[in-house]
């Protein structure tokens, strides 16, 4: 099967809906899981320690200002986490909107130039290879018994 | 026919007896969650949700202790037929609490009685941390969802503050503090508190309470003011009518 050498792209998006789908579908599995648990470990740690501190002075002491710099790297660092975990998500529903979207468009140029001819590529770390391998090789058959 | 009916009357007189054995007299400790459990389920009917008189030599045992600032000693004393808790604080601040979970609308009143004897020395207090040591302080906290939101009213003996006067603590705004004594008092002369915790949180935050007390302290410190400081504390009682 052939690959496309040193040709990655450059943006990990492409203009298909199973993108959009994929994308979500990604960015869902990750952010909903790392909400729900570190919203849980969230509250359960400061109410542990709040718990074992007891006394409201010493919470308000020692907890309180620990609670508020947690809070401020958290509000620094969440918007670049997301972002972190947006782009990964956008780059693994592209490893498999990509290839789709490049045997769509390699299909439609074959059936508008009736040129079977084609051997249809994949970029480095695309997803779906034994896909186009057999489509590869169902047009090599389809042009053998021609 | 004679052993057998005896024995069937053993079989069931010798639970019961074992039973009232275990009533009457346990080499045990008796388990602390299965009286929480039949204290609540006999809520509505007691009159008194806790006592602690303090005149069994371990009766902190069930007290835990946080230090704020080097260690206060808190232990039994025995004087005058029973027992209590004396405090004494050399440039040290902790506190001695006791968890407990109680609705103060169904338990308003918490009654004690305590002696200060010696003040922290405040006359040089620089800031409002040194002004916050007390002889003696009671401590209610009630529970709230998240520690943020924590709430407690602290009744407090003070040296010059006139009775009445309401404090907020230095170190946050959910923290009230009722001066409920002031001055010296004639040495070996105990003094009866008798609180509604409902009202005075009413006083102190401005609404009734929505929340269940979590715990009661009793604290002595003096750390702020560099001094000392001591004071007794006896009878703690929880329930429903004063003493």
């Amino acid at each position: 099967m052939s690959k496309i050498i040193n040709n990655r792209r450059r943006l990990p998006f492409v203009n298909h809906p199973i993108q959009i789908k994929y994308l979500s579908l990604v960015a869902v599995a990750m952010f909903v899981p790392a909400i729900v648990i570190g919203g849980c470990l969230y509250y359960l740690i400061w109410q542990t320690v709040a718990y074992q501190l007891a006394i409201p002075e010493l919470i308000f002491q020692t907890l309180l200002p620990a609670y508020h710099r947690v809070n401020a790297i958290l509000i620094i660092a969440l918007p670049f986490v997301s972002v972190f975990i947006f782009l990964l998500a956008a780059g693994l529903s592209h490893r498999i909107a990509g290839p789709l979207k490049r045997i769509e468009n390699e299909l439609d140029t074959m059936i508008r130039t009736h040129n079977f001819t084609h051997v249809l590529k994949l970029r480095p770390g695309d997803e779906l290879e034994s896909l186009i391998e057999k489509i590869n090789q169902a047009i090599s058959a389809a042009q053998g018994k021609k | 026919m004679q052993v057998k009916k005896f024995a069937k009357m053993l079989l069931i007189a010798l639970p019961i007896l074992l039973i009232v054995i275990q009533i009457l007299w346990s080499p045990f400790e008796k388990p602390e969650k299965l009286q929480q459990a039949l204290r609540r389920w006999a809520g509505s009917m007691e009159t008194v949700f806790r006592h602690f008189d303090f005149n069994q030599k371990n009766a902190l045992k069930q007290w835990e202790e946080k230090i704020f600032s080097g260690k206060v000693a808190y232990w039994v004393d025995f004087g005058g037929g029973g027992g209590f808790v004396h405090s004494k604080s050399e440039n040290t601040s902790s506190a001695i609490f006791r968890r407990l979970k109680f609705d103060p609308k169904n338990y308003p009143i918490l009654s004690w009685k305590w002696h200060a004897v010696r003040f922290p020395q405040k006359e040089g207090a620089q800031d409002q941390i040194a002004g916050d040591d007390f002889a003696a302080r009671m401590y209610v906290v009630f529970l709230s969802a998240f520690f943020t939101n924590i709430e407690c009213v602290e009744y407090v003996w003070d040296e010059t503050l006139q009775e009445g006067t309401i404090l907020k603590s230095p170190y946050s705004d959910q923290i009230r503090q009722l001066v409920v004594q002031s001055g010296p008092v004639p040495e070996h002369e105990w003094v009866s508190e008798n609180r509604n915790i409902a009202k005075d949180y009413e006083l102190l935050f401005g609404k009734p309470p929505e929340r269940k007390v979590a715990a009661i302290a009793i604290m002595t410190d003096s750390e702020g003011t560099a001094s000392e400081a001591e004071a007794l504390f006896d009878d703690i009682r929880i329930g429903k009518d004063g003493v």
